[in-house]
């Protein structure tokens, strides 16, 4: 008899351990992952896509998914979401160093932008126009709006 | 918990996920760290074989877990949320490596990662595991996508398999098949069995 009994299901345990052993899960992977699902938006409104410079708009519409796609050269990506209170116009340059926007109806309140890292705070001006500098990667925007919190989806960039 | 008459052997107890769910729709930190835990390893494995950078990689598990939490209140059937999980972790995939231009090599071998031996361990059994792995990057990349998803932990029914591969039910268990029998006579892992087939 072999040491390893070679049976079917002996040879997918094994080949199990051995991915899991040789592809172990970054430390730093889980830490991001576990700060995400902490991220509280309960009592927050999600709000809804309705235009991605970089998405067809037939298909935003069927799939309310902001990574589709994105096609051509780097440029300015324009975002485009709302709830039935207020709209926020987005737009991210392509360097990805910041986020550049404004609310509407105009009004000045405070936003956040979680990112994977640290959270990037700012305040609209009387226009609804605020300007966050941050890193590149995912994000999300948080709109403390007088009449409840409004929350993005995760946007990919 | 289902239990499939094909699925393999062993394994830790599953979690809950369904109770993990409706815990975490509530806004309950333990069991978002839970699921969190519960699910990292099959998120992780699951995007070994897109040819992503490690950088790339750790992103798209990101996203994935972005997925899970924003969406937690629309996920219909909470029990089969590994698949669900799965599945949106390979789209993310695509998403990312669509966003860069890039297509998916279909033979493209994964990255080799160096990890510290633990020494609690006997050699053997890593030199085993290691070779083995060896043998498993030379595969062909649909056999290293069908043995990811069926050595994934927590186990995948075959029937979610077959639709994430996009696949016949019927054909999961010859490709299994003729998979691991490239598995067992590889030349880095066949020194390692008696009586390895010629």
């Amino acid at each position: 008899m072999s040491p390893f009994d070679l049976s079917d299901d002996a040879l997918l345990a094994l080949l199990s351990e051995s991915i899991h052993e040789a592809e172990p899960v970054p430390a730093a992977a889980v830490s991001v992952a576990k700060a995400i699902a902490q991220m509280s938006d309960v009592d927050s409104e999600l709000a809804g896509l309705v235009a991605d410079s970089l998405v067809d708009d037939a298909t935003v519409l069927l799939r309310h998914d902001v990574t589709m796609e994105p096609q051509g050269e780097p440029s300015d990506r324009l975002l485009t979401f709302a709830t039935p209170q207020l709209s926020v116009d987005l737009d991210l340059p392509a360097d990805g160093l910041s986020v550049v926007g404004a609310i509407t109806p105009p009004m000045s309140v405070d936003v956040d932008l979680d990112t994977a890292g640290p959270t990037v705070s700012g305040r609209t001006d009387e226009l609804g126009r605020f300007h966050l500098t941050t890193g590149p990667g995912r994000c999300r925007l948080r709109i403390h709006a007088h009449d409840g919190a409004v929350i993005t989806p995760w946007i990919t960039r | 918990m289902r239990v499939a008459a094909d699925d393999p052997g062993g394994g830790a107890a599953r979690p809950d996920f369904a109770e993990l769910v409706k815990l975490a729709r509530d806004g309950d930190a333990a069991a978002k760290e839970a699921l969190v835990d519960g699910l990292q390893r099959l998120v992780w494995h699951t995007l070994g074989d897109f040819g992503l950078s490690k950088d790339d990689r750790q992103d798209v598990f990101a996203a994935t877990f972005c997925r899970l939490f924003e969406r937690l209140d629309t996920i219909r059937e909470p029990e089969r949320l590994p698949g669900w999980v799965a599945t949106t972790a390979r789209n993310e995939a695509r998403t990312l490596l669509r966003a860069r231009g890039r297509v998916i090599v279909s033979d493209e071998p994964i990255e080799r990662e160096d990890t510290e031996p633990s020494t609690d361990e006997r050699l053997v059994d890593r030199e085993v595991r290691t070779a083995l792995h060896a043998a498993f990057r030379g595969l062909p990349r649909n056999c290293r996508e069908l043995l990811r998803l069926v050595t994934a932990v927590p186990r995948l029914p075959y029937e979610e398999i077959a639709e994430l591969l996009s696949m016949p039910h019927g054909s999961i268990g010859p490709t299994r098949q003729r998979c691991l029998d490239r598995l067992r006579n590889a030349p880095e892992f066949r020194p390692f069995i008696e009586g390895g087939r010629p």
